[in-house]
């Protein structure tokens, strides 16, 4: 993955094919401490503490045909800036996946388009409450915020799928990145990515 | 500033194409978006696919995402349904390509021929 934001898109994946109703991601800087962290809360179906434990394994998975690398992915980019991923799952209950990464670290990968991967996040699941808040660390003010419930009712019948939709609440969120000064979000260009970055190699 | 006065216009809209095309009712575009997908690019193949759809006034195509699909060395892939048509499973994509195949194949009904890794008859 070349960005965080890909990570993210990735764990908010298992948290849908876990049956959850609600999602959170929450991103939040530390300028005192260097750290970022990323959070996808969920209250899907919980892992086994067995299960738990052994995620982090690529050939350990829950879907058929499928290897298991999205979590081992994501602790492998925490770890190599010095920081950890940690996982709390409750059988029943849900899942946290929270990974915290050095933020001045040369390898940190960029944020990257957060707005792109919280849109398709949102419209993945029609009737999923999905919530999305960055901020610093230890500080009220949210830097962006989205929540589904507020919309649903403007939209009536027309799915939250639907294109036109999906490009409003991007550009919601995208107005709202501009304004902010969180590492990684300011040094990339979450504008109008697709037509000027063709694919890397 | 977006407001939500903008979704209650996007509502009328949307009835009101939902109306005009109902003759094209069931196009839909998959988008394959498992750890590979994401990993090569699947993301900006969706987003690129519904800012073009959102260009030509094809908003009535529906993007849906689905799960890896076992080719994982050919994402970013994508499956277009198109209704009464075999479904074209199209690989090695891009931004730039999955705008193509809006123009070509969504819009016009042309198979883009040098992407296509499948077609799957009946």
């Amino acid at each position: 993955m070349k960005e965080i934001a890909e990570h993210v898109l990735d764990i908010v994946q298992n948290s849908i094919f876990a049956g959850a109703k609600a999602i959170e991601v929450l991103i939040c800087e530390d300028r005192d401490q260097d750290l970022l962290t990323v959070e996808v809360i969920d209250d899907g179906c919980g892992m086994s503490p067995e299960l738990a434990a052994s995620v982090l394994d690529p050939f350990v998975s829950t879907r058929k045909k499928r290897t298991g690398l999205g979590l081992p992915l994501l602790s492998q980019t925490a770890h190599q800036t010095g920081g950890e991923m940690t996982i709390d799952s409750e059988l029943g209950v849900g899942t946290t996946v929270r990974a915290v990464l050095k933020n001045s670290h040369i390898d940190r990968p960029p944020l990257g388009s957060i707005v792109d991967s919280m849109v398709l996040s949102i419209t993945d699941g029609a009737d999923l409450v999905f919530t999305h808040q960055a901020r610093f660390c230890g500080e009220a003010k949210t830097l962006a915020a989205f929540d589904t419930r507020a919309i649903r009712p403007e939209l009536g019948d027309v799915p939250i799928t639907h294109v036109d939709v999906i490009l409003w609440v991007r550009g919601f969120l995208e107005e709202q990145y501009r304004e902010t000064t969180i590492e990684g979000v300011t040094d990339h260009e979450v504008v109008g990515r697709t037509e000027e970055n063709p694919r890397e190699g | 500033m977006k407001s939500l006065e903008e979704l209650k216009k996007i509502r009328e809209k949307a009835k009101e194409n939902l109306r005009l095309r109902e003759a094209a009712e069931g196009t839909q575009i998959q988008v394959s978006m498992g750890t590979c997908g994401i990993a090569a690019g699947a993301r900006d193949v969706m987003m690129a696919l519904m800012d073009e759809l959102a260009k030509r006034q094809r908003t009535d195509v529906v993007v849906t995402q689905t799960g890896c699909a076992g080719l994982c060395d050919k994402e970013p892939v994508i499956t277009v349904k198109l209704t009464g048509e075999s479904d074209v499973v199209y690989g090695d994509l891009n931004a730039e390509r999955a705008r193509e195949i809006v123009a070509n194949h969504i819009v016009n009904g042309q198979i883009v021929s040098n992407y296509v890794l499948q077609v799957k008859e009946g």
